[in-house]
Formats: structure tokens, sequence, C-alpha cells
């Protein structure tokens, strides 16, 4: 039943050049990252591989210099 | 001489006075060690993403630098001993970014937009279920009749091709479903369940699935 592979999705760093991937820019980076903080997958967020891998580092520094969290507690309604 | 860049922050319990101090020290160090300061630009007080030392805020300063990597171990010995230094990180850049268009970035509880997946309160299934169309947001207590009128579309269209099914589950615009190839009867469960979270129409929704779940039954006995 695998139907997951249906929309064409495009890097946003390759479409765009001038979106940087930097730690600095916690908001930026908090469009890949779940509510509870975790990291997205390529997947879902339609990034290149190259791209992931930085976003993915970026993501990790921005974590520990405590501009993204690592976890949020996230109350389930 | 190698790029560096090293983002800390100050604890805020200091004064201005205290923090000018903290940075000046830092500086010295640097300077003692032979490095050569680029740039320093401050960020002033910020909300931390997770408390430090028990301290929910802090003041970053962000500097770039030039030196060697023996210089790196002396500024962490100077942070970790110095008591108003909370926490700090330090890179090693190619190049350094242009000084003046660096900006400061947007205090953290600030950001609280939409993200593609997004999903706000539903994230413990973090399932990673891609979505097959964007979600659209809870509508706000539809009117009875259409949720009839909606249910009783997704019995017209249970007993056609499974394939617009899908369609049919976009229609009530609840929660996104999985499609099922296999059996129209899970769709119309799923249905039933996806609906189930919108109290007001709890009562309708029960007299109303039951025909779909009765003419769903149908095809599928027919089969």
């Amino acid at each position: 039943m695998k139907m997951f592979t249906y929309r064409k999705k495009i890097c946003k760093f390759c479409e765009n050049k001038k979106m940087s991937i930097d730690y600095k820019n916690p908001s930026m980076l908090r469009r890949f990252v779940t509510e509870q903080g975790k990291i997205l997958p390529r997947r879902i967020t339609g990034t290149c591989a190259l791209h992931q891998r930085t976003l993915v580092t970026a993501i990790k520094r921005a974590r520990n210099i405590a501009l993204l969290p690592y976890t949020n507690d996230v109350k389930n309604a | 001489m190698k790029k560096y860049e090293c983002l800390y922050i100050v604890n805020i319990n200091f004064d201005s006075e205290g923090i000018s101090a903290v940075v000046a020290r830092v500086e010295a160090v640097l300077k003692n060690v032979g490095g050569e300061l680029a740039n320093t630009q401050h960020w002033g007080k910020r909300k931390l993403a997770y408390a430090i030392d028990k301290e929910r805020y802090g003041n970053f300063v962000l500097m770039h630098f030039q030196g060697e990597d023996a210089d790196i171990s002396e500024l962490a010995r100077e942070f970790e001993i110095e008591s108003g230094v909370l926490h700090y990180m330090t890179i090693r850049l190619d190049e350094f970014p242009d000084f003046e268009t660096l900006s400061v970035p947007q205090a953290f509880e600030a950001d609280r937009g939409r993200r593609p997946g997004g999903r706000d309160s539903r994230d413990s299934r973090d399932g990673h279920r891609p979505r097959r169309y964007e979600e659209k947001p809870a509508a706000p207590a539809p009117a009875p009749e259409a949720v009839v009128e909606d249910a009783a579309k997704v019995a017209v269209e249970a007993t056609e091709e499974v394939a617009e099914a899908p369609a049919t589950a976009e229609v009530t615009e609840e929660t996104p479903v999985e499609v099922a190839v296999e059996a129209t009867e899970e769709v119309v469960k799923e249905v039933e369940v996806a609906e189930a979270p919108a109290a007001p129409e709890a009562e309708v929704e029960e007299s109303a699935n039951e025909t779909p779940e009765e003419e769903a039954e149908k095809p599928a006995d027919a089969e």
C-alpha cells in the first residue's frame, strides 16, 4: 500500500538560492521541525538530500545554543 | 589564521555594566592569545529555548574572530571560568559573513506560524504520514444540515469506485484519512472516527452515519 510518493515537492533551498541555512535563524529552521521539536523527514518537507544534511546540522547547532528546543511539551487536547 | 564564529550567552542578572565587563574580559583573553577580533554583535535579551542554569533568558553575543586552534581552547577556558557566561558555542567558518547585513534573529516566542506538515495539537501521532492535501483548519461547527448532506454524499459515493474515496474524505474535512484501497467499510469507519471529535455534531452524526454504513455493506455483500 505504498501511496506515499504522490506529490512532487521541490527543495525550497534549491529553488530559492537566497535562502541560506544558518543555525542563527531559528524562525526559518522552525519550519522544518515539528511542534514537538523533532526534525521533519525529507519526504515531508521535500528538501533535497544535500540541503537536508546541512539543515540537520544547523538545527542541531541551534539546539545546542538554546535557539531551538530539543523537545517541547505538547499538551494533547 | 582560521576564521571562527562564537555565540555565547551572558547572564541577564548582570546589569548592563556587568555585561559589558564580561564582554570586555572575553575580548581581552582573545587578544592575549593573539586572536584578531573581526566583529561583535549584541543580540540583547532573548528567551532561551530551554533553561540553562535555571535561567530562562539570556543576553546573546555573537563574535567573529581569526585565530589558531589553541586560541579556541583558551577562549573556552575563559568561558568556563567566567561566571557571567551561561553557554557558548564556537564554530569554524570558511568565510566570514557580511557583517553589515547580519541581522538579529526574531525572538523565540514571536514565531508560531504554521508548518508545512503542520498539525498543531495532534503531533503525538507523529507517524510521519505525508499529507495528500493541505489539512484544512477544523471547520467551526457547520450547520447540522451540512453534516447530514456530507454523510449522505459519503453514502452515495461509497457505493462507487473505491478510488474516489479520498475525495469524500476531503469533503468531510476532518482528520486527514489514510486512504485504504481495500474496503469501503474501512473508509466509512474512518469517517466515523474522524467526525467523532466534532462534539456539537455528535448526535446528528450518529444517526447520519448509520445510513452510509448500511449502504456500504450492500455492495460488500453483493461482491
